[in-house]
């Protein structure tokens, strides 16, 4: 049922239907000391439809795939939404409903590895740090694969394919100092399967040599201190403050339910140097790590600028507030697994690059911080943010200092925003996160170094 | 097939394929679900699912397959992927199943939805939720009934079965009035029934209604150390971070737990007795199978600042020559303590009762800072004001050593139990 034609089905729908069958495929490897302590597969398949009454929706899931299956689900999703509509209908009207045929596959052409094979490239990776960093007190390496393969029909007419994966590996190291841990941790990851990104296991070991530096002059860190500072933001932070701080607050079901951007539209919000776009799948002409074609309500999926010069020029949608406010969806629905009905959510978010050189950022500042990699972060309905930061370093007089120790920096989005005064001409992405809006979902995130003024929560 | 059956066929199979030894995990689970979106009922669901968890055992080697198709040439083939990946993997002389055990079954909760309830609930929720707090705005929420049928089995002949049912309610909400916004927040919890309403259940009405209060917040000012109450939500969510670091498998074997060595020291205040209790009729989202195959067991991690037990798996016993906890972790249960919340805020001079920890994960040494969320500012033993933009760092092994106070009063949020709790020497930074 992944690649056959469901459109067969069409003739159960009521009204406003999406079918769609699902199959997510994990793999994991983890080493931890040499050991192996994650070594598994995972895959979750199954149908589900969704069904639109006058404002109410009714959603039904199996993980069983047979015609007689489809068909209890396609009737559950209709149940489900004639019981809200007859306990208390809405009366809203129909939402867009699409024709369009569309199919796109990133499975590999190569011939697959085994297991042994991905496990040995992790090894000896592994190896290679056991061998050259004896001293360590501690190491991991995980390798993770994920595909997420999805059949699509909606009844206006959209069916559409495809087979979407993601791969990462991430790499930590621990040394201890005053009987302390302290770590340092990179990942790099692609849209791509295990043979087409993970070529030859000695690609990592410059990275591998590098994280080793930076986790030796992290161990010499100090404290930041706390209060507001001038920084910079390397691109791995500007790209989390462009989802978490920024993008959250312009997803049209937060606006509709209290984000203070609601109150910004078409105002200023940041320097006229600050420009945001969520991608749908690629920058000139190269794919992105998450690209979406059409997503999972069947629209096709287009770029969607968020901030131009420091003006908020728009939100992002689903069908529905689409509908609301006025305006076309750009293809930010997208669910998870068989069993989730799509949300809105961001696909490729990114603040553009500038025009400075990083080096000259860093000469501009008198007494700040460089701050380079982030582990995780959250934001507000009001706009105010903060993040883990865990890799940085001091600059005094235009000149970088000591590491810091971790730490976690905080704002208001838009506040920070007005703050930027210089913003570099190079960006890279982070393609391993996953964003936790109700459902797990894989994002990249991106963007140039920034200058700007940020809250440090130190001691 | 049956699902003992279906226990019986994948544990043949497995072993048929090539397995030393073998353990099978087979879930059932189905949801009924309302959900509530920007303060209305917005989509009912209906959803079923299976997940079948194979482990392999072979040559000392561990291979683990997850699938969610029933289908006897799936199973086949999912046991011959298990085989192939214990062969991939490195040799490890702690890889194992569980012993033979005696044979267990264990039910909780109801059977089936009571869908018209549900509606009732959610809507008089609303309802009342209009009347008291007008300027709430829920985002998001969603009321639902999950049941889980879960079959163990492995070669050492042992097995278990595990039904239950349980409501659980989630939600994300904020308010706001003339243009401003308070920060969002979030709740959740579990129960085995609809007897208490919506608003009456865990802290509902005080987060709803220190929402509304948040709308016009303040930074702080500066800059000190002071005094902290932590709430249960946010003490429950310090917990985890415990775990994870410094009880939990991967930092015991690793060395970099804080509390290698120190069983049967002093490690927390004498105030805190801590335990993971998930047979406790009390916690409606417990569990009876642990994630190594064992019946479960209530266990005392922290008995009077004492620490008692790691939560140390089969792999993780058998990796460091520890013992083996009775509980896979969660299910955590505070001791009541003798203050009242009223009179732990009375004996502030200057500090936070904080609601809401937005931080990054803690390293393994236990430093954290993050944002006091949903947060009020204490003098002189009152609240004086919510808050904003105001940080607070510390660390967590310190945090549990210098617990002050415990609260006579508790949060029963159907996965956990927990009081509220003093703590001095928090840094606290403001604008």
């Amino acid at each position: 049922m992944l690649k056959q034609d469901l459109s067969k089905f069409r003739s159960l729908f009521s009204g406003y239907t999406e079918l769609r069958v699902q199959e997510n495929r994990f793999s994991t490897i983890q080493l931890v000391g040499g050991n192996l302590v994650q070594n598994v597969s995972n895959s979750s398949t199954g149908v589900c439809a969704r069904t639109y009454k006058n404002g109410s929706w009714g959603f039904a899931s199996s993980s069983v795939i047979d015609d007689d299956s489809v068909k209890a689900v396609i009737n559950a999703s209709k149940e489900n939404a004639l019981f809200l509509d007859n306990k208390k209908s809405k009366g809203q009207g129909p939402i867009a409903d699409f024709k369009l045929t569309n199919s796109i596959d990133f499975t590999t052409k190569k011939n697959t590895l085994s297991r042994k094979d991905k496990i040995d490239y992790i090894k000896e990776i592994d190896s290679y740090i056991a061998t050259k960093y004896p001293q360590l007190f501690s190491r991991v390496v995980m390798a993770v694969n994920q595909d997420y393969e999805k059949n699509l029909v909606v009844s206006g007419g959209v069916v559409s394919y495809s087979m979407i994966p993601r791969t990462y590996i991430i790499i930590s190291l621990t040394t201890m100092k005053d009987g302390k841990p302290i770590t340092y941790t990179d990942y790099t990851g692609k849209c791509a399967q295990f043979e087409d990104f993970f070529l030859k296991a000695n690609q990592h070991f410059k990275d591998v040599d590098l994280m080793y530096i930076k986790l030796m002059e992290k161990a010499e860190g100090e404290y930041a201190e706390a209060g507001a500072k001038t920084c910079i933001l390397d691109s791995s932070i500007t790209g989390i403050l462009a989802h978490e701080a920024i993008g959250h607050t312009c997803e049209a079901d937060f606006i509709m339910t209290g984000s203070i951007a609601a109150d910004y539209l078409n105002k200023e919000v940041g320097s006229p140097l600050v420009s945001l776009v969520d991608f749908a799948n690629n920058i000139n002409g190269e794919t992105l790590g998450v690209p979406v074609f059409v997503d999972d309500e069947g629209t096709l999926a287009q770029d969607a600028t968020i901030i131009e010069n420091g003006i908020l020029k728009g939100y992002l949608h689903n069908k529905e507030s689409a509908l609301h406010f006025g305006v076309k969806p750009t293809g930010n629905a997208k669910a998870y697994d068989f069993s989730d009905e799509p949300l809105i959510r961001m696909r490729n978010t990114a603040i553009l690059p500038g025009k400075s050189k990083l080096a000259d950022m860093i000469a501009s500042v008198e007494d700040g911080y460089y701050m380079t990699k982030t582990n995780n972060g959250q934001a507000d309905s009001t706009g105010e943010f903060m993040f883990g930061v865990t890799m940085g370093y001091r600059i005094k007089n235009g000149k970088l200092g000591k590491a810091i120790q971790d730490v976690t920096i905080s704002g208001v989005a838009f506040d920070l925003l007005k703050t930027v005064d210089m913003v570099s001409d190079e960006m890279t992405w982070n393609n391993v996160s996953t964003c936790g809006k109700k459902q797990p979902m894989p994002v990249g995130m991106g963007g140039p170094a920034i200058k700007c003024i940020v809250n440090i929560g130190g001691r | 097939m049956k699902n003992q059956e279906m226990i019986k066929f994948c544990l043949d199979t497995l072993m048929s394929s090539g397995a030393d030894k073998a353990q099978c995990r087979y879930t059932e689970a189905e949801k009924y679900e309302l959900n509530i979106d920007g303060n209305e009922l917005s989509l009912a669901r209906t959803t079923s699912n299976i997940n079948i968890e194979l482990s392999v055992i072979k040559n000392n080697r561990l291979g683990l397959v997850n699938l969610n198709k029933n289908d006897k040439e799936e199973i086949k083939a999912a046991a011959e992927e298990a085989v192939m990946n214990a062969l991939s993997a490195p040799e490890d002389l702690a890889f194992d199943i569980s012993p033979t055990q005696n044979s267990n079954s264990f039910k909780s909760g109801e059977d089936m939805p009571d869908k018209e309830r549900m509606y009732e609930s959610l809507n008089e929720f609303l309802s009342e939720a209009k009347v008291r707090f007008p300027f709430l705005m829920i985002n998001q929420a969603y009321l639902s009934f999950n049941t889980r049928n879960i079959y163990f089995g492995n070669t050492n002949n042992t097995f278990f079965n595990e039904r239950k049912g349980y409501y659980e309610l989630s939600m994300m909400f904020l308010s706001k009035k003339n243009g401003k916004a308070s920060s969002f927040n979030a709740y959740g919890y579990s129960t085995k029934d609809l007897k208490k309403s919506i608003m009456e259940s865990g802290l509902v009405s005080d987060m709803l209604k220190e929402s509304e209060e948040h709308i016009n917040p303040k930074a702080y000012e500066g800059k000190f150390v002071g005094e902290v109450i932590i709430s249960p939500d946010c003490f429950e969510e310090f917990l985890h971070e415990i775990t994870r670091i410094s009880l939990a498998d991967q930092s015991i074997i690793t060395g970099t737990s804080k509390y290698k060595g120190e069983i049967g020291n002093e490690i927390a205040s004498g105030l805190l007795s801590w335990s993971s209790s998930p047979t406790s009729d009390e916690i409606a989202s417990g569990y009876r199978i642990t994630s190594d195959g064992y019946e479960a067991n209530d266990i005392d991690i922290i008995e009077d600042g004492v620490l008692k037990s790691y939560l140390l798996t089969q792999y993780g016993a058998k990796k460091t020559g520890l013992d083996r906890s009775g509980s896979s972790g969660g299910a955590y249960i505070i001791k009541a303590g003798n203050t009242a919340l009223a009179e732990m805020i009375k004996g502030i001079k200057k500090g936070v009762l904080f609601n809401r920890f937005s931080g990054g994960s803690p390293s393994s040494n236990g430093d954290f800072s993050g944002i006091a969320k949903n947060s009020f500012y204490i003098e002189n033993g009152e609240i004086m004001y919510p808050l904003s933009e105001t940080m607070l760092a510390g660390n967590l092994f310190e945090l549990i050593k210098n617990i002050s106070e415990i609260s006579k009063e508790r949060v029963n949020s159907g996965s956990s139990i927990v009081p509220w709790v003093k703590v001095p020497g928090i840094t606290i930074s403001g604008k």
